[in-house]
């Protein structure tokens, strides 16, 4: 019996973090946050050296043939360095769904050319996990006759060459950026290490995955929200990282101010809640690779939980580094918007509660 | 004062009066002094190993300051003051933890003054006056805290009621002298005040409560007969209901605020005395942090308590005041005071380390106490749920 | 004692709200004290009584004497008319107050009127990179050569450095003293030469502060508050009327309504997020702290207005409660907003112009600026509840 990362995984997440740590520093996210990049094309390219969106696509396509594991240790390697590139949808959910719901002639088109870095796919999926409205309207897609209209809200790695989009009625296809009737309008974030966008449809021709239903759609979801959790425990291991560093070496009244209890142990409690969600993320990964029964009840809670655990260690870190924990300068406002920005995405903490109950048979529907 | 917040429904008017009136400030200093006095902690701890867990001659000197009758009106012998008054003598009996019958019989006197007829009033008033003992048994095994799903029931019978059912968490009711019991007659609920002889000792049983200081019972009222004129019925039993509900929301809030002081005390105390690692423990950050967390957790109660308390108070004396913004500022304060208490205690038991854990540290009768309190007249959360349902548009 | 409003104050509310409904067409909407028309109100209000109000005619002030309920009735209607209460800014807000106790007769005639018309905006130099929490370890110096102060050096967190005409600004006078005795508390103007300013970008990702930086900076030697080496004791003047003016609960219940709004509006699946219980339990629990801290303000008010009422205490709590509340509030507000409620610059769908983000980030600012929630527990520990103070290590001063 081993719970915990083979020598593989430990091998992946460091030569992930030894590339992002040597060419994508801050000041690189910082250029790309600032200057509207789209897409950080080296970088990009130079992940896809390693086989980043390559990582769970099989090696037949291209790919690495990964598991859902090995994508939370990238995924955690990602938020840890807060990396601006496509990988949550493009690397992993886009992936999963033409796996199990495409033909294999779909499969054989898309994925080496996700593989290969050729071309990226974001995912129009928001609606799945609850449609907000806007304009009066609540945000949807529907599909008729192979075409596609509505509005998609909050589209994952928009800077893309193609999307995978959820219908209203559960359905999944797969649509060109520049498909014609097809209207794309990028909304800025907090987190611009991330671009998101929306997608406004009318009836835009889409390639539909014939496999779509309920059981896929709920595995795409599951592995996204993993990656999300996973990206989160990353960017708030390394605000710990910093604000122990930082406390370290502040001096004030005298001493530095890790001597005081007070910082010593706002550092403590963060370190204490935050250890416990990587067995958590590790848990998910392998019950997504190995124990499918519990795959959706882990990761909606996983997410939840991380949500808030994350949120609190953003707030705590940036006081332990006083006012400089507030500036631009320092930059620590990229984790704690990256922690931010994890937390609405997919599902927010209350409504993956919610659907843990249900999930679990724990909500009477006639009171509900 | 009066901000027009119109976005939220119930706009609540700040009350005229936030701070002590004089009368308030001169029962405030007695009361303080009479606890300390009365009530040091060893004789806590000697009153918990009695049957009746107060003190009869304590009790007595009570009477004859007059708190018995505080909220009694003169014609009846007592005071004529309101509860506003009652909340500031039990924010110091809470912090000394001193046990009385009280709390109990202000419930009685409550539900007596707002749905008992004038001669049931003339009846019992004096006597609570004179220092008789009465308690409310309104509590249910499978009942709510809105205190109106009852099992137990009346049938009338001729000029009598029969009574059944059952009843718990009836305070002091060894010791009573009086009992307002709550019943359903005809599909409502409806009031007995009975004297203890109609009841009886046999059919009274001592629950073992976690706070030792307190006397719990279980009434059994099968069979039990009263005179039909011992009963409260219709919108003058709601009325009656609804004083107790706000009187026990209110007392119990100034009792756990006392209760916060108490502890805090105790903490600090401790954390002056304590050396570890050659120093006062009290001169260690995450001690002296959550003793401000503590603070300021006992300043928003008392901020709580002492606003709703000013809004009964200008309410009693015929000031336009909804009862709508009574009911929100109660269950705002019994939110804030149970769960800062517990806190508190908490923290107590857990500052004073390995010895906090054992029955000689005082710190846990303080946590048994929020414990206590943290559930009467209902706890954080279904509170909450009331003041959303009543703040917010209904769900729908 | 109550704090009803007799008869001679409902007849002053009501003179007030007469005036505001006659003159508030004059009032500006944004602008600060350069803006003309916000002069102009500022004169109009002076005139009237309505701010500046217990400033001594002869320095420009209204001249009446204090009277808090007036104060707080002035605050609440132009409030709630959301009308401007006349100028305000840190030399206003905090250097006016001392210079009136602490100021030569001199120095409230040079500075004050024109500081109350608008004419003569200020900045704070009080914070450096190495002296936050430790403000008394400021290293900023100050010698006197003749009969001029050469500063050198350099400040930060100084809000409207680029928008002031003169500083208020804390040196180091007296490097042998001991740290809390050597510092001094001069005044000067921002475009004496030698002064650089640069914007300070914060989370916010606007540059709402600025680091200050000094070189040979000459200033006349007269232009100093108190004594040589009294500057602590100026500075803690201010202080404390800063803490105050960071959480106004009245603020803090407009955003409560404005929440409570947004939770009418937004909805997810077509349901209202309002009527979703796990956030009416979220909004409850704010709301009580709201609640709380409005009645805290009373007693803080009550505390002022009679003798013997000790709210300390009550006071020390305001700006811990205060900024932990707002920032929890705005968050909770971009949660019921879920995704959108991460919009931010150019986004359509930015809800109250990102109000929600910024207040977020920014109240995390001030739970840090003005003393830590760390600092603030310690104070309220040790002056509060007694209980001992920080040891001394070894080389701390």
């Amino acid at each position: 019996m081993e719970f915990g990362l083979s020598s593989e995984q430990v091998l992946l997440k460091d030569s992930l973090d030894a590339y992002l740590r040597e060419r994508v520093p801050l000041d690189r996210v910082r250029r790309f946050a600032n200057k509207d990049e789209g897409r950080a094309a080296e970088v990009i390219a130079g992940l896809n050296e390693i086989g980043l969106s390559g990582l769970i696509i099989p090696t037949e396509h291209g790919g690495v043939g990964l598991g859902a594991l090995d994508a939370c240790v990238a995924a955690e390697t990602l938020g840890y360095r807060v990396a601006p590139v496509p990988f949550v949808a493009n690397a992993i959910m886009v992936p999963t769904a033409l796996m199990l719901a495409g033909s294999p002639t779909q499969q054989a088109n898309w994925l080496p050319q996700i593989a290969a870095g050729k071309t990226v796919v974001g995912a129009a999926l928001a609606e799945r996990t609850g449609a907000r409205a806007v304009a009066g309207a609540q945000a949807g897609v529907m599909a008729s006759d192979g075409r596609l209209s509505g509005r998609a809200l909050h589209v994952l790695d928009f800077e893309a060459d193609a999307y995978l989009v959820g219908d209203v009625a559960g359905g999944l296809h797969l649509v060109a950026s520049d498909a014609a009737g097809l209207g794309r309008h990028r909304l800025e974030t907090v987190d611009r290490t991330r671009p998101i966008g929306e997608l406004v449809f009318d009836r835009v021709a889409a390639e539909s995955l014939a496999g779509a239903d309920a059981a896929v759609m709920q595995r795409v979801l599951d592995i996204g929200r993993t990656m999300f959790a996973a990206d989160s425990l990353g960017a708030a291991q390394n605000m710990i990282d910093q604000a122990v560093a930082y406390a370290g070496q502040r001096v004030q009244f005298g001493r530095v101010i890790g001597s005081f209890q007070a910082v010593k142990h706002m550092c403590a409690q963060m370190a204490a809640d935050l250890e416990p969600t990587r067995a958590f993320v590790w848990y998910a990964g392998h019950a997504l690779d190995e124990i499918p029964v519990e795959a959706s009840l882990v990761a909606c809670q996983l997410k939840a939980h991380l949500s808030e655990v994350a949120t609190s260690v953003a707030k705590t870190a940036t006081e332990v580094h006083g006012g400089m924990g507030f500036t631009d300068l320092v930059g620590l406002h990229y984790w704690f918007k990256r922690i931010g920005f994890n937390r609405q995405m997919l599902g927010s903490p209350e409504s993956l509660r919610g659907e843990a109950a249900r999930l679990q048979g724990l909500v009477d529907r006639s009171v509900a | 004062m009066g901000h027009a917040d119109s976005a939220v429904k119930a706009s609540l008017p700040l009350s005229q009066s936030m701070s002590f009136s004089d009368e308030q400030s001169m029962l405030l200093e007695t009361a303080t002094a009479f606890c300390r006095d009365k009530s040091p902690i060893a004789t806590v701890r000697q009153r918990m190993t009695t049957d009746a867990g107060f003190d009869r001659a304590v009790w007595d000197e009570m009477v004859a300051l007059g708190w018995s009758g505080m909220a009694i009106p003169e014609r009846f012998g007592g005071s004529g003051l309101t509860l506003a008054e009652v909340a500031t003598v039990t924010e110091p009996i809470g912090r000394h933890l001193l046990a009385t019958p009280l709390f109990s019989t202000q419930l009685f006197v409550q539900a007596v003054l707002a749905g008992a007829s004038p001669t049931q009033q003339a009846l019992w008033l004096p006597k609570i006056v004179s220092g008789a003992i009465g308690t409310v048994a309104l509590f249910e095994q499978d009942g709510d805290w809105a205190l109106d799903a009852l099992a137990a029931s009346a049938r009338i019978e001729g000029n009598a009621a029969v009574l059944a059912g059952n009843k718990i968490l009836v305070g002091d009711a060894l010791q009573a002298d009086c009992f307002a019991v709550s019943v359903m007659l005809d599909g409502a609920p409806a009031l007995a005040i009975v004297p203890k002889a109609d009841i009886g000792a046999a059919r009274i049983r001592r629950e073992t409560i976690i706070d030792e200081t307190r006397r719990s019972a279980s009434l059994s009222l099968d069979g039990v007969r009263v005179p039909a004129s011992a009963l409260i019925t219709g919108e003058a039993a709601r009325k009656a209901l609804e004083a107790v509900r706000h009187a026990g929301l209110l007392l119990v809030s100034a009792e756990a605020a006392g209760g916060i002081a108490g502890v805090l005390g105790v903490v600090l105390e401790y954390l002056n005395l304590r050396k570890t690692f050659g120093r006062k423990i009290g001169s260690y950050q995450s001690l002296k942090h959550t003793c401000a967390d503590i603070l300021i957790g006992l300043e928003r109660s008392r901020s709580h308590v002492y606003h709703a308390a000013s809004l009964m108070t200008e309410a009693a004396a015929g000031s336009d005041i909804r009862a709508i913004d009574i009911d929100v500022a109660l269950r705002m304060a019994k939110v804030e005071a149970g769960d800062s208490f517990v806190f508190a205690g908490d923290r107590a038991v857990q500052f004073h380390g390995g010895f906090g854990f054992t029955w000689e540290c005082d710190a846990q009768l303080y946590l048994r106490r929020a414990l206590w309190l943290q559930y009467a007249f209902g706890d954080a959360g279904h509170h909450r749920r009331r003041l959303a349902d009543t703040l917010l548009s209904p769900v729908g | 004692m109550d704090l009803s409003y007799g008869p001679e104050y409902e007849v002053f509310r009501d003179e007030l709200r007469a005036f505001i409904a006659a003159n508030r067409h004059l009032a500006p909407v944004a602008g600060g004290p350069r803006d003309e028309k916000a002069r102009a109100w500022q004169r109009l209000l002076i005139a009237h009584g309505y701010t500046a109000r217990t400033i001594p005619s002869e320095y420009g002030g209204a001249g009446y004497p204090p009277d808090l309920l007036k104060s707080r009735i002035i605050a609440e209607e132009f409030a709630s008319a959301r009308v401007s209460p006349g100028l305000g800014g840190q030399g206003i807000s905090m250097l006016v107050p001392t210079l009136l106790e602490m100021g030569t007769e001199q120095q409230k005639r040079d500075f004050i009127p024109s500081t109350l018309s608008g004419e003569t905006v200020w900045c704070q130099g009080y914070s450096e990179p190495g002296a936050g929490s430790d403000l008394a370890a400021l290293r900023t110096s100050a010698v006197l050569k003749g009969d001029e102060w050469i500063i050198n050096g350099q400040k930060i967190w100084t809000s409207t450095a680029h928008l002031a005409d003169w500083i208020f600004c804390l040196v180091r006078t007296e490097p042998d003293a001991p740290k809390h005795l050597g510092i001094s508390f001069l005044l000067f103007r921002m475009d004496t030469p030698g002064i650089e300013i640069r914007p300070l970008v914060d989370m916010t990702m606007n540059a709402n502060f600025n680091e200050v930086f000094f070189t040979d900076v000459r200033v006349p030697a007269h232009q100093i508050v108190g004594r040589r080496g009294d500057g602590w004791k100026v500075a803690n003047v201010i202080l404390g009327n800063e803490r105050d003016s960071l959480a106004d609960p009245n603020i803090a219940q407009a955003r409560l309504n404005a929440l409570v709004e947004l939770m009418k509006t937004e909805t997810l699946d077509g349901h209202r997020l309002i009527d979703q219980p796990i956030y009416r339990d979220r909004l409850m629990r704010i709301q009580g702290r709201v609640m709380a801290m409005k009645y805290n303000e009373l007693r803080v008010l009550s505390s002022k207005l009679n003798q013997g009422q000790d709210a300390a205490l009550a006071r020390m709590i305001v700006k811990l409660q205060g900024t932990e509340l707002r920032h929890e509030l705005e968050g909770l507000g971009i949660d019921v907003m879920g995704e959108r409620g991460l919009a931010y610059g150019a986004n359509p769908y930015l809800q109250d112009s990102g109000a929600w983000q910024v207040h977020y980030m920014f109240y995390l600012g001030l739970i840090i600026g003005g003393g830590t929630s760390q600092i603030q527990k310690n104070i309220i520990a040790e002056r509060g509840l007694g209980l001992p103070r920080e040891p001394k290590t070894a080389g701390a001063a």
